[in-house]
């Protein structure tokens, strides 16, 4: 018996020998699943593409390349431009790398629909990387092999970037990337990153009080009450930092484009940019399967404008503000009184689920970043792996029938037959049923039993920081 | 301090909470049933809303929501892109759908386009209105629709697409 700790000694120390040939491994497993990952993307690039959106672009690079970025939300499109200067940012340089490479600079070009595709494509691929880390830095690193594996090869993200040609992986990734600062205890930095991401789908603004409550809970108040101490006094100067580096970075990126923030004497206030945006589209849905496929096209009626009354004397418009807001409301008190890795994590998946089940006007391809977190939260907890299976399918079918019934193209997916109105109705009910589901197992988080919440760990990577738990404990008190 | 790269291993445990309960789960699916039910049997979805609800000049041509669609399908007075179904168009154009994508967004208008192709503005209403007839007929037969709705609304969109075309509101 007396050889027992020596032999687990031994044991311990082979393991570690081993470490670092196993993070090797681990490297390199992920390596290929990033260029396997590549390689279908380009093989699929050229198997179709959803000409109105690549018109658009192409549209949009011409102008980008021929008039002065700050006429460009000008007259001269008898549509007005509906997107921020965010992703503009990504198009002007491929549009002018392109007329480097081919100084025609014909953006009808297939060279230049490659270039539009790589763009998504590669974020796909940083979306795999960073849900390897951050599902490493929870589970282990083969957990983050299968988070990776689970998004990159998953079908519904491949049509989306591959075969569409939509861009709505690259706002996804950096909302990715400031949950994982958050997770890593950066919540001060994710902001430049979320403040990226909201400037390419400011829908995103809505995980703003998230990242403020996640913040203040961790380090202003961690217990019942405030507390002020030298960490806290560093938190505060780092967020300080971090506040004037996103509104730093959202007027360089606004700014040659002729839009700032009021009072500033700009063409355009970014007020009447999202003004623009929100009012290109007035249907109850833009074709999301989400609550509005359910309430308002169940019958398989068309158009219907969200201005109109919907119950109670009030619009569809409303109701689904009212609801998102609820929605929201929810989430934040789930994280006020937990505000650890998993509370977070499901928080973030709420949030942007709910931004695609809830209001009106939403497309179809805006369950992106609920697909990439239902995916996190599929690999990091096998009670959840359905979850992940099911909005992928939904995603799938979704984007698949509007991209045959827009874009006149079908793509061997089996849907080969036009929409039919049990199609839309079932995917939109099984995505009700799926935010269901979540809010379900959010409410269990936050009443989980005391003693359970109490055990958890630091805020991480922030050891210095009071318990997190510790404090939810002090608060569920 | 700990590793950043590592969460502690009671955070790791706490992922097990991400869970779902039965109850829950049938609850949902209960709920989702029951809206399911509501929206097809009551007035919510067939009845009074739809028929209300039915755009003042749209031409038809869309399946399901609205989109924004290609540069220069829009009315930028406030009707949704897809009223005017460039398919349609470019059917009466002899051109591909691309095609007419690409003209648009070369900067021409609808309305030169439909010159340049040795076809008038009426034709290409006409077509239009034509499909959105095809569609209301259905809702017609469904009761969704009375014969003299049908009748106004088209006259509506006819008004509508003429004008915007010819005025040159839709464009690139």
């Amino acid at each position: 018996m007396g050889t027992g700790p020596t032999g687990s000694r031994r044991a311990a120390e082979r393991l570690r020998a081993h470490l670092p040939g196993l993070a090797e491994a681990h490297t390199a497993w992920l390596l290929v699943i990033l260029g396997a990952g590549l390689a279908v993307r380009l093989l699929l690039g050229s198997h179709g593409v959803f000409q109105a959106d690549a018109q658009t672009f192409r549209g949009w690079a011409t102008r980008l390349v021929t008039t002065p970025l700050s006429d460009f939300y000008g007259n001269g499109t008898a549509r007005p431009v509906d997107h921020l200067p965010g992703d503009l940012w990504i198009l002007w340089g491929i549009a002018h790398l392109y007329r480097l490479i081919s100084p025609d600079a014909n953006f009808q070009s297939p060279g230049f629909l490659v270039l539009l595709k790589l763009v998504p494509g590669l974020a796909d691929l940083g979306i795999g990387a960073v849900l390897y880390l951050i599902a490493r830095h929870l589970a282990g690193p083969g957990v983050g092999l299968l988070a990776a594996a689970l998004f990159v090869f998953n079908p519904a993200p491949v049509f989306v970037s591959a075969i569409w040609g939509q861009w709505d992986s690259v706002s996804a990734l950096f909302m990715l990337v400031a949950l994982w600062l958050v997770l890593r205890g950066s919540a001060e930095w994710a902001l430049p990153a979320l403040t990226y991401a909201v400037l390419i789908k400011p829908q995103l603004a809505l995980l703003l009080p998230l990242l403020a409550i996640v913040w203040w809970r961790r380090y202003v108040q961690p217990g019942r009450r405030p507390e002020r101490g030298p960490d806290l006094a560093r938190r505060v100067r780092r967020l300080a930092l971090a506040t004037l580096a996103s509104l730093g970075l959202f007027l360089a990126l606004d700014l040659p484009f002729g839009v700032g923030l009021p009072p500033l004497p700009t063409r355009w206030t970014i007020l009447e940019r999202l003004d623009v945006a929100w009012n290109q589209e007035r249907s109850v849905s833009a074709n999301a399967f989400n609550l509005w496929g359910v309430l308002a096209h169940a019958s398989g009626s068309r158009f219907i404008d969200d201005g109109r009354v919907f119950l109670l004397g009030v619009s569809y418009q409303h109701w689904g503000e009212a609801l998102l807001a609820l929605a929201v409301a929810i989430a934040l008190v789930v994280v006020w009184r937990r505000p650890d890795a998993p509370a977070v994590l499901w928080a973030t998946l709420t949030i942007t689920l709910s931004l695609f089940m809830l209001p009106t006007r939403i497309h179809e391809r805006y369950l992106m970043p609920a697909v990439v977190l239902a995916v996190l939260v599929a690999a990091l907890a096998p009670g959840m792996r359905w979850l992940g299976v099911a909005l992928s399918l939904t995603y799938l079918v979704n984007v698949s029938v509007v991209y045959h019934v827009f874009g006149r193209q079908t793509f061997g997916f089996g849907v080969s037959a036009r929409p039919s109105d049990p199609v839309v109705l079932a995917m939109a009910a099984t995505n009700l049923f799926l935010l269901l589901v979540v809010f379900g197992v959010g409410i269990a988080l936050a009443r989980r039993p005391v003693e359970e919440v109490d055990a958890l760990a630091p805020a991480v990577g922030d050891a210095d920081a009071p318990s997190a738990a510790t404090a939810v404990g002090e608060a569920a008190v | 301090m700990r590793d950043l790269d590592v969460a502690g291993p009671a955070e790791r445990r706490a992922l097990g909470q991400l869970r779902v309960g039965p109850r829950w789960a049938l609850a949902s699916a209960a709920v989702v049933a029951l809206v399911v039910a509501l929206a097809l049997f009551s007035g919510l979805a067939n009845g009074s809303a739809v028929r209300a609800t039915f755009p003042p000049g749209a031409s038809g041509g869309v399946p399901f929501g609205g989109r924004g669609g290609p540069p220069g399908a829009v009315f930028p007075g406030g009707a949704p892109a897809s009223f005017i179904d460039l398919n349609v168009v470019a059917g009466v154009l002899h051109m591909t759908t691309a095609e007419l994508q690409v003209e648009l967004a070369s900067g021409a208008p609808l309305a030169e386009i439909i010159s340049q192709h040795g076809a008038t503005v009426d034709q290409v209403v006409s077509a239009l209105v034509d499909q959105a007839r095809s569609q209301l007929d259905v809702q017609v037969a469904a009761g969704q629709l009375s014969p003299a709705q049908e009748q106004q609304l088209l006259a509506s969109s006819r008004r509508r697409l003429q004008a915007a075309i010819e005025s040159n509101r839709v464009g690139p």
